[in-house]
């Protein structure tokens, strides 16, 4: 049995480890992180490969056979998903090296970070409910503690929102995994698709899948749960930022897209109409939201709410080109919003403050950040040589194929206030004179992670053609769910 | 809270708790017990200590250093168990069991690499809960 | 003897709730420390309770036995809630050090 599965676990939590060690030697630690980010991002991309060739993988921990032990399963949509953490994460990470200002901070954030991306990957590829929980803890314990690392009185309020809401939800989790235990009486999650199927219709597991539409709709921030985000996102520290809206809110949409297309397959008609409902409210509200705002990580955060109803609405169609849309959205908007709050994250770091009103003329100032902003705004409102336009069109799409009139009325209305707020954010910060001076220059740390990031945009608007088939695959590959039960629970 | 009684029955309690921690550290492979439990027993009687005689007396900021080394290293160890695990047995947290005859009492002992595991436990939940104390006890 | 585990899942519940409903920041750590409580004991009640026995090895193998999972399951929960609650502990004084407040609409008057 091939390791290559465990892997994108072991390395970021055996590098956080060492990081701990290591504390006080900060060469060591700098070497660390380069080569065990390097390494992640390999083992993930040659994961994905393995993944495209040879089907579904499993892995067995400590060898027990499943459903008794934990496996962790790698499918197209985990391979495509780890691969999109592993970028912007590494992205952030090179940024950190900009913007935390001494070793003391970076002896924290390193291995804080390193755990983080342990949660995250190990959220993206574990089989087990229970697991999944632990992987969600994993996280949001990092989170916590990352949010709060500089100490700032906004930070430590959205803190306090942060854990209230986090271990409310871990809360919520663990009755709605105490509720499927007690009917199915396992927690594997191919098994619990073979234990559920029959008995559909019992309310336990209406009640089940409701409480986890909950619990990953806090995570991703869906309409009615979406209070802590801005503040969050936007007082976070900017790596941290980029990371929260890049990565970490699609783990509660994977997580959703993952127990409604295994678990509760036969419900998928049920909450079809519930779920796309609170799509097109969650894009509506985090639109209206980003209009008002005038401090540019906040707009930012606001737009990921209403991104994040994109990739609802998506999911919500349960058709195999919506799903595969919703897919290639969630790459295509990780990517372009984790540009974005970076360079947010250098206007802060520039006048201490991203507030829209105290910057402007950085078309002179920086011209490659104008560019490189530029780039990512377009992309986020969906002009055409960007990726932004093909996630839209394809979403869209879908939604006209499946008949969905109505979402896609306010997909489209929705978007246009998209354009409307981030065009209006570039122009005042880019082109509107300013006359005080920036107290710095943006540095070639701060400014290369946007600059990827831009530039991968672009290309996966050129490339996209690859991308969608693969996303595609990856939905046709969600949509026949007996494929992960064969490939688990085939193998005992 | 430095009464003469407090100091007295801690330091009766004390080595007691610290004592039974170790017996239930290791006997948790099969029966109740386990690194955590015992990690907090321990940890239990270090507070007490704390609580009895203030922090001048044994200097914990000082060792505050310690204490982290204690818990990144209980890590460290957790974690190359289970990457023992993956070399020896196979998988990432397999885990193996030794019966061994022990020559002069005449008894047949079982070791379990999880007990090397549980060790690591011991040390994060020790680590963490004295670190955990200093911090929330420190005057201003 | 088989309403008790309900009743205090309720008790602990509603007590929880209140406390959050609380302006103290301290309240509001017991409050998620009550319900994450209450959580724990769910997923204990989703298990058999009783009337079995213990499951260890090396007993009375004929009789029957609780269903062991959701105690480890519980186990893991409680090692999560621990490290939480103190991070939460720690982040409270912080508040107070820094605010020298615990009330939580103070708090969030400082936003700037």
């Amino acid at each position: 049995m091939s390791h290559l599965l465990i892997l994108p676990i072991l390395i970021p939590l055996g590098t956080a480890i060492l990081l701990l060690l290591l504390r006080f030697v900060p060469v060591a630690r700098g070497i660390l992180v380069a080569i065990s980010a390097l390494a992640i991002i390999g083992v993930n991309i040659s994961l994905l490969s393995k993944i495209q060739g040879q089907g579904i993988q499993i892995y067995r921990i400590g060898g027990w056979a499943p459903p008794f032990g934990i496996v962790m399963v790698g499918d197209l949509l985990s391979g495509i998903m780890l691969v999109l953490g592993s970028i912007i994460a590494i992205c952030a990470l090179f940024y950190s090296f900009g913007y935390l200002k001494n070793d003391d901070q970076h002896a924290i954030f390193q291995p804080l970070f390193f755990f983080l991306w342990t949660g995250t990957n190990g959220a993206f590829l574990t089989g087990d409910i229970f697991n999944l929980f632990v992987m969600f803890e994993i996280m949001l314990m990092s989170i916590y503690s990352l949010l709060t690392l500089l100490g700032e009185k906004k930070q430590i309020e959205a803190g306090i929102k942060l854990i209230s809401m986090g271990l409310l939800s871990s809360t919520l989790f663990l009755a709605a995994v105490g509720g499927v235990y007690a009917f199915a009486g396992t927690l594997n999650m191919a098994d619990l698709a073979l234990k559920i199927k029959p008995n559909v219709d019992h309310p336990l597991v209406s009640a089940a899948a409701m409480l986890f539409l909950g619990v990953f709709g806090l995570k991703a921030a869906i309409m009615p749960l979406h209070f802590w985000l801005p503040d969050v996102h936007s007082s976070a520290p900017t790596p941290i930022s980029a990371m929260l809206s890049g990565i970490l809110i699609k783990v509660g949409i994977y997580a959703i897209i993952r127990v409604f297309c295994l678990i509760f397959v036969d419900l998928q008609g049920t909450f079809q109409v519930f779920i796309l409902t609170l799509a097109c409210i969650t894009m509506f509200v985090g639109a209206m939201g980003a209009l008002a705002q005038t401090d540019l990580k906040r707009l930012l955060a606001y737009s990921s709410v209403s991104q994040i109803g994109y990739v609802l609405m998506g999911v919500g169609f349960f058709t195999v080109a919506g799903m595969g849309a919703a897919i290639f959205y969630t790459i295509s908007h990780g990517i372009i919003k984790a540009s974005l709050f970076l360079a947010a994250g250098i206007l802060k770091k520039m006048k201490g403050t991203a507030e829209m009103s105290e910057h402007g003329n950085m078309i002179n100032i920086s011209p490659l950040f104008t560019l490189f902003f530029l780039i990512s705004v377009a992309g986020l409102g969906g002009i055409p040589p960007s990726s932004g336009f093909f996630m839209k069109f394809q979403l869209i799409k879908a939604g006209l194929d499946g008949g969905f009139y109505v979402p896609v009325a306010v997909a489209l209305v929705v978007s246009l206030f998209t354009l409307f707020y981030l065009v209006k954010a570039w122009q005042k910060v880019c082109l509107l004179d300013q006359k005080e001076a920036p107290k710095m220059l943006p540095t070639f740390n701060l400014l290369a992670p946007v600059g990827i990031l831009a530039i991968l945009c672009l290309a996966l608007g050129f490339a996209a053609e690859p991308i969608i088939t693969l996303t595609n695959a990856a939905s046709q590959q969600l949509f026949s769910p007996e494929l992960y039960i064969q490939a688990v629970m085939g193998s005992m | 809270m430095t009464s003469l009684i407090f100091q007295t029955i801690t330091r009766l309690v004390s080595p007691i708790l610290m004592i039974f921690s170790l017996y239930l550290l290791f006997r948790g492979h099969q029966l109740p017990g386990g690194g955590f439990i015992a990690g907090l027993m321990t940890s239990a009687g270090l507070v007490l200590i704390y609580l009895a005689y203030g922090c001048e007396r044994f200097d914990w900021r000082n060792r505050s250093r310690f204490f982290y080394y204690l818990f990144s290293g209980g890590l460290a160890l957790s974690f190359l168990t289970g990457l023992a695990g993956l070399f020896v047995g196979g998988f990432f947290l397999k885990s193996g069991v030794a019966h061994v005859h022990m020559p002069l009492i005449n008894e047949e002992w079982e070791f379990a690499s999880a007990a090397i595991f549980d060790l690591g436990v011991y040390f994060v939940v020790c680590g963490v809960c004295v670190s955990l104390m200093t911090l929330l006890g420190e005057e201003r | 003897m088989k309403m008790l585990l309900p009743l205090v899942i309720g008790v602990l519940f509603a007590s929880g709730t209140y406390l959050i409903l609380q302006k103290n920041m301290l309240k509001l750590v017991l409050g998620i420390g009550l319900i994450s409580h209450a959580a724990n004991l769910i997923l204990i009640s989703s298990g058999w309770i009783g009337p079995g026995q213990v499951p260890i090895l090396g007993r009375d193998e004929t009789k029957p036995f609780v269903d062991p999972i959701p105690q480890a399951l519980v186990l893991t929960a409680i090692v999560i809630g621990f490290a939480a609650m103190a991070f939460m502990l720690v982040l409270a004084l912080r508040v107070y050090k820094d605010l020298k407040t615990a009330n939580i609409e103070e708090i969030r008057g400082q936003r700037g």
